[in-house]
């Protein structure tokens, strides 16, 4: 098992269904959980709060929504804003825009996975969950072919399964596991 | 730089690099590129988040079918491409009313403007019409649209020719009307525009108060005193010390009691925050100390 000071952060995503499934892994973890946990989930573009809030009530650390050129800290999760895409600087800072639409969203998960891997390389660990459109995948495989981890959930488990049979058709992942199974080994990194 | 702007870079075909990251350029060459183009052009290309200069060169690059740097160069040479370069490559914010919670926060302040002057609103940094046109629109249902004289500034003239024109190249016309509902319009969306040869026209009564200035706004004086400015997600394209810059010079051209709207997920720098009073912290609406300008019964 990886200590938690080979990660930089984890990058989690997810579109349909996947609400119960972040707050699930969020508030199985450790309350000192160690490494950044940047959220990117798709939502309605003129709701701007709620989620956050929502995700507060059973997460065992604290979630917020960032500013633009915030700085990422540790035993924090950080959750994509509405209608802005997510993205990391290399100066570990966090970069939003208004960039046009990927893959019909904004926040798009491509482009957090994927700037994710451009930063982090082999010491970013992306997490694909539950989801109804193909966003993600691709970002997922640039975690997966600069070396980090990669975690897909396990289709059978997931409400709709498109997203991570998408990703499973481009690469072959780290892990396939449950949102239970995927709690336990965050868990485990921060041992 | 002769070393950069020479090399080839192995670029990158739509099909390679469908995420647009910029994946084929190192930090220094993305950082050499974009000081050449802002040396070229007197626009701070190269002050920006260096994830966002890389994945915009990409999309640069692939858009006008360069395939290397020197390639570049050569075309930097032509006004007519550095236009072109104007015009592709900053981020259109083609929303209309954009955060219906600000547009309904801005009615209100509006309602209670106490003067009778003609109040200037300068877009220093103005890509397309979206934010343009969603204020005439919000000015003309409050039957105060002749208050105010609307300044559109850009590096572009092609972006300034079209919002002259009412021209908003929308992709998703229903967003705005969804947006329009949210913000409480008094009116029928669909009745402000047309729709012409696949882009959308505004009315063009609307567009009367509308006055345009071609040239970057931190190289030009600004166009007279502001009574608002608007510079809503347009830090988000700087990088932190040219952020403060920017706003300390708008912040001086805004008149006392002005106010200045920037995006919700966007921090006023400190330097500038002193001199202002946040009015709305949710949608990030500051007002400048002092009383030149007076909203409903203070003072």
């Amino acid at each position: 098992m990886n200590s938690s000071k080979r990660y930089k952060a984890v990058i989690i995503g997810g579109s349909a269904g996947s609400f119960s499934v972040v707050s699930k892994i969020l508030s199985k973890l450790d309350p000192a959980f160690p490494i950044p946990v940047i959220i990117c989930m798709h939502r309605l573009k003129h709701v701007r709060s709620g989620l956050v809030e929502a995700l507060n009530l059973r997460s065992k650390i604290k979630v917020m929504e960032p500013y633009d050129k915030e700085r990422i800290g540790e035993n924090r999760a950080y959750l994509a804003p509405s209608n802005y895409h997510l993205f990391i600087e290399f100066d570990n800072t966090f970069h939003l825009s208004t960039e046009a639409a990927l893959n019909h969203s904004r926040p798009a998960i491509d482009y957090t996975f994927s700037s994710a891997a451009y930063t982090y390389r082999d010491k970013a660990l992306g997490i694909i969950l539950t989801g109804a459109n193909k966003d993600g995948a691709k970002g997922l495989k640039d975690i997966h072919d600069k070396n980090g981890t990669t975690i897909i959930q396990d289709p059978a488990s997931c409400d709709i399964d498109t997203m991570t049979k998408a990703a499973l058709k481009l690469f072959e992942p780290d892990h396939v596991m449950t949102p239970e199974m995927i709690a336990d080994y965050l868990n485990q990194l921060a041992v | 730089m002769a070393r950069y702007l020479s090399k080839t870079m192995p670029f990158i075909s739509s099909t390679d690099n469908t995420l647009n990251m910029g994946a084929d350029f190192g930090i220094k060459e993305v950082k050499e590129i974009a000081s050449f183009m802002a040396e070229s052009t007197g626009v701070p290309y190269d002050r920006a988040p260096v994830s966002f200069m890389k994945r915009r060169l990409s999309y640069i690059f692939r858009k006008h079918n360069i395939r290397n740097s020197g390639t570049l160069k050569e075309m930097l040479a032509s006004e007519e491409y550095r236009e072109k370069l104007a015009y592709d490559y900053p981020v259109e914010v083609t929303d209309m009313f954009r955060d219906p919670g600000f547009w309904r926060y801005l009615r209100s302040l509006l309602k209670c403007l106490g003067t009778n002057d003609t109040i200037n609103v300068w877009f220093p940094d103005v890509v397309s019409g979206g934010e343009v046109f969603s204020f005439l629109i919000l000015a003309k249902e409050l039957g105060i649209n002749d208050s105010f004289k609307i300044i559109c500034q850009h590096p572009s003239a092609g972006r300034l020719e079209e919002i002259r024109k009412g021209i908003l190249p929308l992709k998703d016309i229903q967003l705005g009307s969804s947006n329009y509902v949210r913000t409480a319009g008094k009116g029928v969306f669909e009745d402000y525009y047309s729709t012409r040869d696949n882009v959308f026209v505004f009315e063009p009564s609307l567009l009367k108060n509308v006055q345009t200035v071609c040239g970057h706004f931190l190289s030009m004086p600004p166009p007279g005193n502001a009574g608002i400015v608007m510079f809503r997600n347009k830090m988000l394209y700087l990088d932190k010390e040219f952020s403060a810059k920017s706003m300390e010079k708008l912040c001086d051209a805004l008149l006392p009691g002005g106010i200045i709207a920037i995006g919700p997920r966007e921090r006023m720098p400190d330097v500038v925050a002193v001199k202002l009073e946040c009015v709305d912290d949710k949608e990030k609406v500051f007002r400048k100390h002092g009383f030149e300008i007076v909203w409903g019964n203070e003072q």
